[in-house]
């Protein structure tokens, strides 16, 4: 029989990731609900802008509606010991009518490349429609916004943090923004921009007229109008301003929109989306996953990987010190550190074999950190085991970040592939200088290894992969490469042999003074999505100490020394701690 | 008297043209409601040479008679009532008339191009496709 599924009011309010959708209840009924929340330390405020202003010009922060009242809010969160944290969107969100927009500005529809209109469907399966955000008016209006919302919160004497957001989705390893669109306003301006760009170039230079150059110029104008959004926030709310995010809807593609019309998406299929997008630093939403499938597995898998501590430190102010070492945090044992958007360094990764090999022998425990915002200086107190840096991406600031973490101590990779010349130079003359003695060991290519202290750094260039024998059978032997890499650094990491459907992923704190015989306390967290029973075998070196499994669901475990067997029943959970001994 | 189409009984086809490729068309999904056709297991080779996989897509092809034909022969293979081809526009109009998904395919069906294969048995291989 079929039955229609309840929505609890909590779900409308409080769709997920300690978000609160002030304007969907009464003014009246904020402070029992954010009462309602056990265990939550920051509520994250997402701006409705339209809900502020119908027409773009006239603006509402507590003059009429109740539900505006920023302010209010804000003392409410304080009052019963919350951060609240602003979200201010610079792009269409899939969760309003309209993408967001004030209703009067709603005009010029959002379309891809193929004339489809931009559109998602929220988690009760309305469709909202996007309206461009290039289009001069919705700027202009935008402006107009945030210096008035500035101009607020500092009358009000609000003290709040405040990030700007990019909502999007995330496929094959990529994030789409709803910022992107072909619509008429798009193209308008585009032409004024390739206006300006020749008259800026005095000619009628023909690299125009290239189809790359114009996909090249289009992306250009796109990170232009984007920069303009996020600089109206950052200007005008300096004084609050923490940062920006970019937010991947789980459910949040226009397929999605289609699946959804026949129910057709997984457990599986939204716990690997959440996983991929945390390995590219995009903070997952579910807000737009229907209220039906966040039950069982989903919730519990919600609760453990984005949950309170994941909340806590996606938005924790980096000018006070009050990360808890304590606390656990997502871990990652290696980190491609990388222009993460460009396919080309991706294709080169995949050239080279390692993200195969770590798929494998570091899978669910991998990052991609952007190289544009990497700061070295952050990753010493980092429990990252290695760093991995494309020759393709590396400029001579990248390339000096990177010698002075193997210089602190840090396992650093890096690939001459597509290296300047004058950095080749640049890393002889840091051997010379530094009177380094290089190990040279030829397997499949030239591998310089480098010793100093606990540091390790690992040159080699993976385009004489392409130059070798390796040619036949060449996956084999770029794993067989990558195996006597990991296996000359003398490296204890834990096997993990699961069934294929399983999912994984790891976690990682400091020790308290009861603990101190060991370095940090990992975590593995398990879950079987499907509708089958599993098994996983784990071998673990004399380096991991089993301290306890905690949250088992459907699951039994058999421990014998230094290997643990667990048999899992559909749906089945369950969270290994270990303690690491260096 | 026009006979009634129900959605469990309709392979629906989405398509675009592809500006960068001389405005050819190109199916961008294919499902019905017990899933997505997953076009890796189409056989194109029986279908349609010139056609192929390609960006998660199925194309190009040069006309819409072309896909019209090329979505008949989808719909002979796997044994389904009817088949709808919308095209972007159609699609568009669907997204602004439903307003929800669970109308969404009824819009479809009312503006895309429907084509039924009343000859078709019942049982095939469709069910092993999704």
């Amino acid at each position: 029989m079929l039955t229609t599924p309840v929505i609890k009011d909590e779900d409308t309010v409080f769709p997920g990731e300690n978000w609160f959708l002030y304007w969907k209840t009464s003014a009246s009924l904020w402070k029992s609900k954010i009462e309602s929340l056990r265990g939550v330390n920051k509520i994250i405020i997402p701006i409705n802008w339209s809900f502020h202003s119908d027409t773009g010009d006239n603006i509402d922060f507590a003059g009429t509606k109740p539900e505006t009242d920023l302010k209010k809010l804000v003392q409410i969160c304080e009052d019963l010991g919350k951060e609240p944290i602003l979200l201010l969107p610079i792009t269409p969100v899939p969760y309003l009518p309209n993408g967001g927009i004030p209703f009067l500005l709603a005009r010029n529809e959002a379309v891809d490349e193929a004339g489809l209109l931009n559109a998602a469907a929220d988690s009760d399966g309305t469709i909202h429609h996007f309206y461009s955000f290039f289009d001069p008016r919705v700027f202009k209006a935008f402006t107009k916004f945030t210096r008035e919302l500035a101009h607020y919160i500092s009358q009000s004497g609000i003290n709040v943090s405040l990030w700007g957001y990019e909502s999007g989705y995330f496929d094959n390893g990529v994030f789409h923004s709803y910022l992107k669109d072909r619509s008429q306003s798009f193209d308008q301006g585009f032409t004024r921009y390739l206006h300006a760009k020749r008259e800026e170039l005095a000619s009628d230079d023909l690299s125009f007229a290239t189809k790359e150059s114009e996909i090249e110029l289009r992306r250009e104008y796109e990170q232009m109008v984007k920069d303009l959004y996020l600089g109206s926030i950052e200007n005008d709310l300096s004084f609050c301003f923490q940062g920006f995010k970019q937010i991947g809807y789980i459910f949040g593609s226009k397929k999605d929109i289609y699946l959804s019309s026949i129910d057709h998406r997984t457990d599986s299929s939204i716990i690997d989306e959440v996983l991929s997008m945390l390995q590219f630093g995009i903070l997952p939403s579910t807000m737009l996953v229907p209220t039906r499938k966040k039950s069982g597995l989903v919730n519990i898998f919600r609760d453990t990987v984005l949950g309170n501590n994941f909340t806590d430190q996606s938005y924790e102010d980096k000018t006070i010190q009050n990360k808890s070492e304590f606390v656990f945090h997502p871990s990652k044992s290696l980190s491609f550190v990388c222009h993460k958007e460009s396919p080309q360094t991706l294709s080169l990764l995949r050239e080279s074999g390692i993200t195969e090999f770590v798929d494998d022998f570091f899978k669910y425990d991998t990052d991609f950190l952007e190289l544009e915002d990497f700061s070295w200086e952050d990753e010493l107190e980092s429990s990252r085991l290695f760093y991995y840096f494309s020759g393709n991406d590396l400029t001579l600031k990248s390339l000096s970040a990177a010698l002075k973490m193997f210089m602190n101590g840090l396992n650093v990779f890096i690939d001459k592939r597509g290296l300047d010349e004058s950095l080749k130079r640049r890393l002889e003359s840091f051997y010379i200088e530094n009177d380094l003695e290089i190990e040279k060991i030829k397997y499949l290519c030239l591998i310089e290894t480098i010793s100093m202290g606990e540091g390790r750094l690992f040159i080699f260039d993976s385009s004489d992969f392409n130059n070798t024998e390796i040619n036949k059978d060449k996956k084999d032997r770029k794993n067989q490469f990558w195996d006597k890499v990991f296996s000359s650094l003398d490296l204890r990491y834990p096997s993990i042999e699961a069934e294929e459907g399983l999912r994984y992923t790891w976690f990682d704190r400091g020790v308290a003074s009861s603990e101190l015989k060991f370095e940090r306390v990992k975590r593995v967290t398990f879950f079987n999505p499907t509708s089958y029973k599993k098994k996983v075998k784990i071998r673990y070196p004399s380096q991991f100490i089993f301290q306890k499994s905690i949250d088992e669901k459907n699951v039994s475990m058999n421990n014998t020394t230094h290997e643990i067997e667990l048999y899992f029943l559909p749906k089945g959970s369950i969270s290994l701690d270990f303690g690491v001994i260096l | 008297m026009t006979k009634e189409i129900r959605t469990q009984d309709v392979l629906f086809i989405l398509y675009s043209l592809d500006q960068s490729k001389n405005m050819t068309r190109f199916i961008d999904l294919a499902y019905s409601t017990k899933g997505v056709l997953d076009f890796k297991h189409v056989d194109l080779s029986d279908l349609f040479t010139d056609t192929f996989n390609s960006e998660g897509r199925i194309g190009p092809f040069e006309s819409e008679e072309e896909l019209l034909q090329f979505s008949y022969d989808l719909c002979e293979q796997f044994k389904l009532d009817n088949i709808c081809v919308c095209d972007v526009e159609a699609v568009n109009k669907s997204l602004k008339d439903a307003g929800n998904v669970n109308k969404l395919n009824d819009f479809l069906i009312e503006n895309g191009e429907v084509l039924s294969d009343p000859d078709r048995k019942k049982k095939g291989l469709f069910s092993n496709i999704f």
